[in-house]
């Protein structure tokens, strides 16, 4: 024997004794392990800053002209067109730029009425079927053109031309027969039928007829054609001045705005893609607005620098995580598989653990608030054995003795789990999932894919289960067609492929169902039946983290993301607080009360596509593909 | 220099039947050709420097291949209810599923015992809870991550992948260069002008962005991961390889015993594998390990853009990543890159040991 043999025995045998260290005997009393749990604050022992609450002072004081904004933006989007790419972003830009018919009131909660925009007035008919708007006169493009019904016909021929890319919009319109310009500040939409989204998909941003009207449709769906994908033009209250890739893209205050302009004189979206990145800008005073925050960033920002110029905001918006099952998939085509996949996921602890207790359970398909909300559905809770009996219940148990639970057929219990790569938290989530199964003798692979081609898998429905958020849902429930109608399998957002009759009628019954009541109790039934169904297994509503510098006033949550127009810069030497301070704002509720109409309808941009498809629940909004 | 000596005769025993088996029978070739491994090892052992990488990386493989043994969810020998399982670490067996070391203690009874992994008691994909990001401890040695995983046990079974690619990486790399490479220098021409040309295309091909796309389309899971990587890291890193066999081949090709044994009647295919490779096959070694070295960073680099290995498996580029988003937690940080760290120094210090030693200027 060699040196380096005996070398390496020794090695072995100094292993063995160490190991004889560890061995170790059972003990008859109950010990027990003092570990030291993480203990939340009481709720009501929290400061603002750690609940995530906008002091109050953030709407007082008087506006006043002046200063800039600079808003961190996660990605650049693949177009500013919002009718032709569904992107999260693309359409926060669009909103600022272009303008619609009618908006739902972005305060008005937990109503959320109609007001006019470009619409003077409008009328309705008994029937429900046809809408006549009077559109204001005294707008004008930012071209300095002025805004007629043909702008509005124009918007609407390119939307309902079969060949443009604008799906995501013309879905909404499937019931709408025609719109015709009666004259030139007059717009007569008709319907087949009543549709209970009717205002919503009127309520469509508005393009300038002049630049698009001559267009064909190929021309308008690409870049090269259409100077509105690279530059958008509207009639809104922030005008577009550059667009650099992957810097920044910076909009100003229109100052001919038919209304009252905005009160900041710049908006700079600043894109920077990675969240550490972000984070650090801010802690230098370069950004003023920060969405993006990963959980445990939240819970332990002890950056005084950030503490004292930053305020804080965790508002819990319309949207909701998932784990869907694709129903192509032998395995998840049984309910009871389902619902014990959803028993043996240790939700409440991942809750808990790798997204500090921010999120909320969620059980529904709609906004968590609405009246379309079951709230005695209760939360499936983590049950080991009520998941292993369902499993053998359904047929899953381990006969061949090799620790996976396996069928008649002796085929084990395996699948594969597709996230979108590049986020951690979702990535944690996994992992915890993939040890939760593991113990009940599930084998769950973990597949990460990143985002383009993760987004061609979900439309061909090329994977066995998979993670995402829907964020954006209608504060009124809104239409879940495109998500849940068996219809939508094949080219809508049904990705899970998703199919029961009783659904099936009961959304084509509540889609045009005008009466809100009815319509609730219908969505309500149609929600008891998915959750008992468990095509997907819910997860949570995660709550948009937002950094927000405290030089600004009149920052108000609001489903519909932050309303820009509404800030001022605070100037602390010369801001007495005096009555004249609200007047911004009772200017807006007083149009309120007037107009307040039509409740239901689908905010595009959330029921859209793509433009939905978070890969975390809402905070990082991935670009689609295209 | 007892050591020494003895690792000379473990060298030489390695050595010779490479050089032996294909010989056969020529006598006189055969005390020429092991006199040359004689010398170069004996080169590479002078050095202390290099001996130190070569100890090394045999600890890291020692560590790889125990890894079960010394960081497990499961105890090595468990003795339960009267029933004993022998390496359950290794088997998972299904009775045991639902345990881990810790739960395990607590349901042991009096006369139950357990004979536990030496390092750590935590499994790769164990999440504790009740420890998130905690600093090293008595609990977790070297802290836990952000999902509360044991960074030791993560650190131990991450030897694995890390080996796993640059030794299979390097593997594809060798026999793909060395078979064209060979080709091309040895029947030259049109031959050569050909290989030559699909080098510079493979040349021109990053690495990065091929694995990327090839990890977005295929899309494999696991294991299977590894395996993508390391066959595309070896299919774009090859061309050095063929390069380098290329430009010795040219050498030997015109050298007396090439034409001597062509006189004979050797066949192309019996000169090439029996005297051209061997006698120009030392660089190619040395840039192998080089080779081995870059993989292993490249694996490091992947996992740490989040393209590598899958979350749930163990690779110290993945423990990284979890650093950059946790700046404060240090022990993300230090204790996987010092493992890249040595690991990648070893490969190196072996590379310039063996290196040196064939390089005839330094030739004693």
């Amino acid at each position: 024997m060699t040196t380096g043999q005996k070398g390496v025995l020794a090695l072995v045998i100094a292993a063995l004794l160490v190991a004889a260290g560890c061995l170790v005997r059972g003990s008859d009393e109950d010990e027990e392990d003092v570990i030291p749990t993480a203990t939340l604050e009481d709720e009501h022992e929290m400061d603002d800053w750690t609940a995530g609450r906008l002091p109050e002072e953030v709407v007082e004081g008087e506006p006043r002209r002046g200063g800039s904004l600079v808003v961190r933006m996660t990605v650049d989007p693949p177009s500013l067109n919002r009718l032709v790419d569904s992107d999260w972003w693309g359409a926060r830009i669009a909103e600022l730029v272009y303008e619609r018919l009618v908006d739902m009131d972005p305060y008005d909660d937990p109503d959320y009425a109609y007001r006019p925009v470009l619409a003077e007035s409008w009328e309705e008919s008994e029937d429900g079927t046809v809408f006549t708007f009077k559109l204001r006169r005294d707008v004008s493009w930012h071209d300095g053109k002025p805004f007629t019904a043909h702008d509005v016909i124009a918007t609407f021929d390119k939307v309902l031309h079969p060949e443009t890319r604008s799906v995501h919009v013309r879905a909404y319109m499937e019931e709408l027969e025609s719109v015709e310009a009666l004259d030139d500040y007059t717009v007569r939409f008709t319907w087949k039928q009543p549709y209970a989204l009717a205002m919503s998909a009127m309520g469509t941003t508005i393009q300038p007829g002049h630049i698009i009207g001559p267009m064909s449709p190929s021309d308008y769906n690409e870049a090269t054609s259409n100077p509105l994908h690279r530059r958008p033009l509207g009639t809104g209250p922030w005008r577009f001045v550059e667009w650099a890739s992957n810097r920044r893209i910076v909009l100003e205050r229109n100052d001919d705005y038919w209304g009252r302009p905005p009160y900041l004189d710049r908006l700079v979206f600043r894109i920077v893609p990675d969240n550490t990145v972000a984070l650090q800008l801010t802690e230098r005073g370069e950004i003023d607005l920060l969405v993006g925050i990963q959980p445990e960033r939240w819970v332990d920002m002890t950056s005084s620098y950030l503490r004292e110029n930053y305020h804080r905001s965790a508002h819990h918006d319309s949207n909701y995580s998932w784990i869907g099952w694709n129903q192509d998939h032998p395995f998840f085509r049984d309910a009871r598989v389902r619902r014990a996949l959803s028993y043996l996921i240790d939700r409440p602890g991942i809750i808990e653990h790798i997204y500090y207790g921010l999120p909320l359970p969620a059980n529904c398909h709609f906004y968590w608030r609405s009246d379309a909300c079951d709230p005695s559905l209760e939360t499936l809770p983590y049950d080991f054995d009520t998941g292993i009996s369902l499993m053998a219940e359904a047929g899953w148990k381990d006969t061949t003795q090799d620790g996976f639970l396996n069928n008649e057929a002796g085929q084990p219990f395996r699948f594969t789990f597709m996230l979108p790569s590049g986020n951690a938290t979702v990535q944690r989530m996994a992992t915890k999932m993939r040890e939760d199964f593991r113990r009940a003798g599930i084998d769950m692979h973990i597949q990460q894919i990143e985002w383009a081609g993760f987004t061609r898998r979900l439309r061909e429905r090329e994977f066995d289960a998979c993670t995402l958020a829907w964020s954006g849902g209608h504060p009124h429930g809104g239409d879940p067609t495109q998500i849940w109608h068996s219809s939508s399998i094949d080219g809508g957002s049904n990705y899970i492929g998703y199919h029961n009759e009783e659904a099936d009628r009961l959304i084509e019954k509540a889609r045009v169902e005008m009466d809100p009541e009815r319509r609730n109790e219908m969505w309500r039934e149609f929600g008891r039946i998915i959750y008992g169904e468990q095509p997907y297994t819910w997860l949570w509503t995660s709550p948009r983290l937002t950094l927000i510098h405290n030089r600004f006033r009149g920052v108000r949550e609001s489903l519909m993301w932050w309303q820009f127009t509404d800030w001022w810069v605070a100037d602390e030497s010369e801001d007495p607080v005096d009555e004249s301070a609200g007047e911004v704002f009772s200017d807006d509720a007083a149009v309120l009360e007037e107009r307040g109409g039509a409740k239901e309808s689908l905010e595009n941009d959330m029921t859209s596509d793509e433009a939905d498809i978070a890969s975390d629940a809402g905070d990082v909004t991935l670009p689609a593909e295209n | 220099m007892s050591t020494s000596e003895s690792m000379m005769t473990e060298k030489k025993a390695v050595a010779e039947p490479a050089a032996k088996t294909p010989q056969g029978e020529g006598p006189l070739a055969k005390p020429v050709k092991r006199s040359y491994w004689r010398m170069v090892g004996r080169q590479f052992w002078r050095r202390r420097i290099s001996r130190v990488g070569l100890y090394v990386i045999a600890l890291i493989f020692l560590m790889a291949f125990s890894a079960d043994f010394l960081a497990s969810d499961k105890p090595v020998l468990l003795h339960m209810d009267g029933k004993t399982w022998v390496f359950p670490n290794l088997t998972d067996p299904s009775d045991l599923r639902r345990y881990d070391n810790n739960t395990l203690i607590d349901v042991m009874g009096p006369d139950d015992w357990a004979l536990m992994p030496l390092v750590s008691w935590w499994g790769v994909n164990n999440h504790d809870f009740t420890a998130i990001l905690e600093a090293p401890s008595r609990r977790h040695l070297l802290g836990t991550d952000p999902s509360g995983r044991d960074v030791m046990t993560r650190v131990i079974h991450g030897t694995r992948v890390s080996l796993a690619v640059g030794i299979l990486a390097v593997s594809i790399m060798v026999v793909v260069g060395v078979l064209l490479g060979s080709l091309a220098g040895f029947y030259g021409g049109k031959v050569d002008a050909v290989i030559m040309r699909i080098v510079e295309i493979f040349l021109c091909i990053p690495t990065m962005l091929l694995i990327v796309t090839v990890l977005a389309i295929l899309a494999p899971s696991g294991w299977w991961m590894v395996v993508a990587m390391m066959v595309c890291i070896g299919l774009t890193g090859w061309t050095n390889i063929a390069r380098l066999i290329r430009g010795e081949i040219f050498k030997v090709k015109a050298l007396e015993y090439v034409q001597a044994s062509r006189a004979l009647g050797g066949s192309d295919v019996r000169i090439i594998l029996r005297h051209v490779i061997p006698n120009s096959i030392s660089p190619v070694l040395v840039s192998a390990t080089f080779g081995i070295a870059s993989a292993i960073l490249l694996e490091g680099a992947l996992s740490f853009l989040g393209f590598g290995i899958p979350p749930d498996m163990a690779s110290w580029g993945g423990i990284l990543t979890a650093a950059r988003g946790n700046i404060s937690a240090w022990w993300l940080a230090i204790f996987p890159g010092f493992a890249i760290f040595v690991t990648v120094t070893a490969y190196n210090l072996l590379g310039e040991g063996l290196r040196d030693a064939i390089d005839p200027r330094l030739k004693t």
